[in-house]
C-alpha cells in the first residue's frame, strides 16, 4: 500500500498502530539471538570489570569459596588464547558462560568447562593492522577493554579505538563504532583500554592516547550521544593534551552521575592543565560537568590516575559521631585519595610506598567492601622494588591491617566471602583474610598477573600476561585463562 | 703489546689523558652519525618533570640533515619563527621554518628530519613544553643571525613571549661553546621542577 493512496484518516490510524507496534517491540525482549542461547544468569555472576555499576570489585553475592575451604583451590580448567596473546582482561561471567578477550579476539566459554562456544575477531577486516599502526608498544596492542555483559549482548572497546557490540549468544556484531578515526588514532598513539560501562540504554567510554576523551554512546545504536575532551586547555590541534582515562568509569544511579579519573598531562602550557591528573563528575544523560577536582596541575611527573573510581557510603568509626559519608575513593601513582562524590568536598588521602610513574594501586589495584578500601600499592622506585596490601578504613583511610610482598603487584584484585584476591607481576596470585591480611591460599601463574580477578558462582578467574615489553614470540609461555575451584571441582 | 714507550711518549700519552679527563675539557663527540645526519634524542625524565632535547646544543656545517629521535609521546620540535605560534625570530631570516608536529614514541611519527641550508644561529622548541624549558640550538657553519639576539628581545614588536626557563636554558647554550665543543648536553639541573609531594596535607 502507498501511502499516497490513505486518506488523512487512515494514515493518521496506520501511524499510530505502528508507533503503538513501536513502542510495544521497544519493551520486547531482544530477538537477536535465540534466549535458549543467552547464557542462563547465576547466583553469583560478575558482569562487567568493576563487578558492578559502582566499581567495587566486590561480589557481594559469592558462598561458596570462602576462608574454610579458599586453601583447596586447584585449576578446574584453563583456555589458551587462539593466538596466544598476553591477557590483560577481566572476565565477565555470566551463569554457565564466561565471556573475555585477548589480542584480536573475544571468546565466549562455557563456565563449566572452558569449552569455546564462540570467538569473534575484532581485528578481522585490516582493524587488526590498523590497531597496530598506534603509537604504542606491541604489548599494548590487541584487547585491555574488560568485556561488560548487559541484556543478551556483549559490550567492549579495542586498540583500534573502535568500541563492539556483540550478540551474547551468537558472537555475532551488533554495531561497532569509531570513536576516532584511524589517521588521528595513529597520530595519537590512542587505544582504548577503559572498560565499559552500560546502564539505562548508554555505554560510557573512553580511548586513551595523545588526546584523550571520554564519550557516551546509545547502547542500542552505537551512536554517540556525548563526549567530554579531558584537556580542554590544550589547543586541539596538538592533539597532545593527555589526561588518559586508563580505568573505568563508576555511577551513582540515585543522582545520576558518572565518575572518571583522568591521566597526566601530555603538555605544560601555561595553565593548569585542566582535567588531566583529576576526577571528573558528568551528568549521565547530558555529559554536563558536575564537579571535577585536579590532583595535580601540570603533571609532568606521569602521575595518572591508575585505579578506578568506587563509590561506597563510608560509616564512620564509634569515635566519631556522624552520619555515613557519600564516597567516591580512587587511586593515582601518588595516592589514594577519597571525596565527597555529591560536592567534590576532599576527605582523605593515603599512601603506602614510593611515588614515582609505576607506583600505586597499579594497575587498578583497588576494591571496596565491609567499609574498607582495600589495595596494593608498589613501590617500584624503592632501592628494592616491593609492594604493599592493605585495609584502609573507607571513612578515615587509616590502615587497618598490612602486609608487604617481596614483589610489585600491576593487576586488578578483587574480594568476595571475606577473602581478597591479589596477585603479582611474578605470575604469583594470593587469597588473604579480608579481616587482617592473612595469606590463605597461593599459586603461580606461569607469567605476569595483569587482568584481574572475576570470582563468581564459586569460582576464580585469572589469566596471565607480562609485566615488562613484550611482542609475539619473545617469550615461549603460554597466555591462558585459568578457572579455579575447590578441589578443581 | 709488548713495545716499550720512550719517556717522551709516555709522558705525552698520559698528558693527553689527563686533558681529557678534566671537566669541560673533554673531547666531546661529533653530533653527525656516520650516515652524515646529526641525531638529537627527543627526551622525558619523568622524577624531574623534565622534557629536553639531548644534545641541546650541537654544529653541524652547512647542509647537513638533523634528525630527532623522540623517546616519549607529547614533543614538538619548532622553529622561533613568527608563523609558529608567533615567536620572535631566532634563526636566520632566509631559512625557511619547521615545525615537527607531535612526535610519537612508536610509529611513522617517531622522527623528524630537517637539513638546513643557511648559515646562522637557529633555535628551536616544543611547543608544548615551552614553559619548562624545552629548547634547543643548532649552530650551522658560524653563529650568527637573530638567533644571536637576547631572548625576549621580540616582545617590543608584539612577538610571544619567551619563558623564563627557555631563556635560562639558552643562556646555558652559548654559541661560541658550541661551536669548540660539537655538541653541548642539556643543562639538566638549570629547570627542575619539585617534585609534588606537596599535596599530602593540603
Amino acid at each position: 500500500m502507498r501511502v499516497r493512496d490513505l486518506s488523512r484518516r487512515e494514515f493518521l490510524t496506520t501511524g499510530a498502530e505502528l508507533a503503538a507496534l513501536a513502542g510495544v517491540y521497544s519493551l520486547m525482549p531482544r530477538t537477536d539471538a535465540a534466549a535458549a542461547d543467552l547464557p542462563k544468569p547465576g547466583g553469583a555472576d560478575w558482569v562487567r570489570y568493576g563487578f558492578d555499576l559502582h566499581n567495587t570489585r566486590f561480589n557481594s553475592r559469592e558462598t561458596m569459596i570462602g576462608p574454610a575451604n579458599v586453601g583447596k583451590l586447584k585449576v578446574k580448567w584453563k583456555f589458551d588464547m587462539e593466538d596466544n596473546w598476553i591477557g590483560y582482561q577481566t572476565p565477565a561471567v555470566v551463569g554457565d558462560t564466561v565471556f573475555f578477550g585477548s589480542g584480536r579476539y573475544a571468546y565466549a566459554l562455557e563456565s563449566a568447562t572452558g569449552k569455546k562456544k564462540w570467538s569473534f575477531d575484532w581485528g578481522a577486516g585490516g582493524a587488526w593492522e590498523q590497531a597496530n599502526a598506534t603509537a604504542v608498544s606491541p604489548r599494548f596492542w590487541g584487547g585491555r577493554s574488560s568485556p561488560q555483559y548487559d541484556q543478551g549482548r556483549i559490550y567492549f572497546g579495542a586498540s583500534s579505538c573502535n568500541v563492539y557490540c556483540v550478540d551474547a549468544a551468537t558472537g555475532r556484531q551488533v554495531w561497532k563504532t569509531a570513536l576516532l578515526d584511524p589517521a588521528r588514532a595513529e597520530r595519537m598513539g590512542a587505544q582504548i583500554f577503559y572498560s565499559p560501562i552500560v546502564y539505562r540504554g548508554k555505554v560510557y567510554m573512553a580511548y586513551s592516547g595523545g588526546d584523550a576523551a571520554i564519550f557516551c554512546l546509545d547502547a542500542e545504536t552505537g551512536a554517540i550521544r556525548w563526549r567530554f575532551r579531558v584537556a580542554q586547555e590544550v589547543p586541539l590541534e596538538l592533539e597532545a593534551g593527555g589526561g588518559s582515562p586508563w580505568t573505568s568509569g563508576a555511577i551513582d544511579e540515585q543522582k545520576n552521575i558518572l565518575y572518571n579519573v583522568t591521566g597526566n598531562a601530555k603538555a605544560v602550557m601555561p595553565n593548569l592543565g585542566l582535567y588531566t591528573s583529576s576526577i571528573v563528575a558528568h551528568d549521565l544523560d547530558t555529559g554536563e560537568l558536575l564537579w571535577y577536582y585536579q590532583v595535580h596541575p601540570q603533571d609532568d611527573f606521569d602521575l595518572d590516575f591508575n585505579a578506578h573510581p568506587m563509590i561506597f557510603d563510608a560509616e564512620p568509626p564509634q569515635r566519631i559521631r556522624a552520619n555515613p559519608r557519600n564516597s567516591v575513593a580512587a587511586g593515582n601513582k601518588a595516592g589514594i585519595y577519597c571525596w565527597d562524590r555529591y560536592t567534590g568536598q576532599f576527605f582523605w588521602k593515603v599512601m603506602l610506598g614510593m611515588i614515582c610513574a609505576g607506583c600505586g594501586p597499579e594497575f587498578n589495584a583497588i576494591a571496596t567492601a565491609y567499609n574498607r578500601i582495600f589495595l596494593q600499592w608498589a613501590s617500584s622506585s624503592s632501592p628494592k622494588p616491593f609492594s604493599a596490601s592493605a585495609a584502609l578504613n573507607a571513612y578515615t583511610g587509616e590502615v587497618e591491617w598490612m602486609v608487604t610482598n617481596p614483589v610489585v603487584n600491576s593487576s586488578p584484585v578483587a574480594v568476595a566471602n571475606g577473602l581478597f584476591y591479589q596477585g603479582f607481576v611474578n605470575g604469583k596470585l594470593e587469597s588473604l583474610d579480608a579481616r587482617n591480611g592473612r595469606t590463605l591460599w597461593e599459586y603461580s601463574l606461569p607469567s605476569a598477573f595483569r587482568g584481574g580477578f572475576a570470582v563468581a558462582n564459586g569460582a576464580v578467574y585469572a589469566s596471565n600476561g607480562e609485566g615488562g615489553e613484550w611482542k609475539p614470540g619473545m617469550t615461549n609461555k603460554q597466555y591462558s585463562l585459568y578457572c579455579f575451584t575447590p578441589d578443581g571441582k | 703489546m709488548d713495545e716499550k714507550f720512550n719517556r717522551r711518549e709516555m709522558l705525552k700519552l698520559v698528558g693527553a689523558g689527563a686533558v681529557a679527563c678534566l671537566p669541560g675539557l673533554a673531547v666531546t663527540p661529533s653530533a653527525i652519525a656516520e650516515d652524515g645526519v646529526a641525531e638529537v634524542r627527543v627526551e622525558s625524565f619523568y622524577p624531574r618533570g623534565q622534557w629536553f632535547y639531548e644534545p641541546a646544543g650541537i654544529y653541524i656545517p652547512v647542509g647537513t640533515k638533523v634528525r630527532w629521535i623522540s623517546n616519549d609521546y607529547g614533543a614538538t620540535v619548532s622553529s622561533f619563527h613568527p608563523s609558529i605560534d608567533n615567536h620572535e625570530l631566532r634563526m636566520p631570516e632566509k631559512a625557511k621554518p619547521f615545525d615537527s608536529g607531535i612526535l610519537a614514541r612508536y610509529g611513522r611519527y617517531r622522527t623528524f628530519e630537517w637539513t638546513f641550508e643557511v648559515e646562522g644561529t637557529y633555535d628551536y622548541f616544543s611547543r608544548t613544553f615551552e614553559p619548562i624549558g624545552m629548547v634547543g640550538r643548532i649552530i650551522v657553519g658560524k653563529p650568527g643571525g637573530p638567533g644571536e639576539w637576547p631572548p625576549g628581545y621580540g616582545g617590543r614588536e608584539g612577538r610571544a613571549v619567551v619563558f623564563p626557563a627557555q631563556a635560562k636554558i639558552l643562556a646555558a647554550l652559548p654559541s661560541g661553546e658550541i661551536v669548540a665543543k660539537k655538541t653541548l648536553p642539556y643543562p639538566k639541573d638549570l629547570v627542575v621542577r619539585s617534585f609534588p609531594f606537596g599535596d599530602l596535607n593540603r
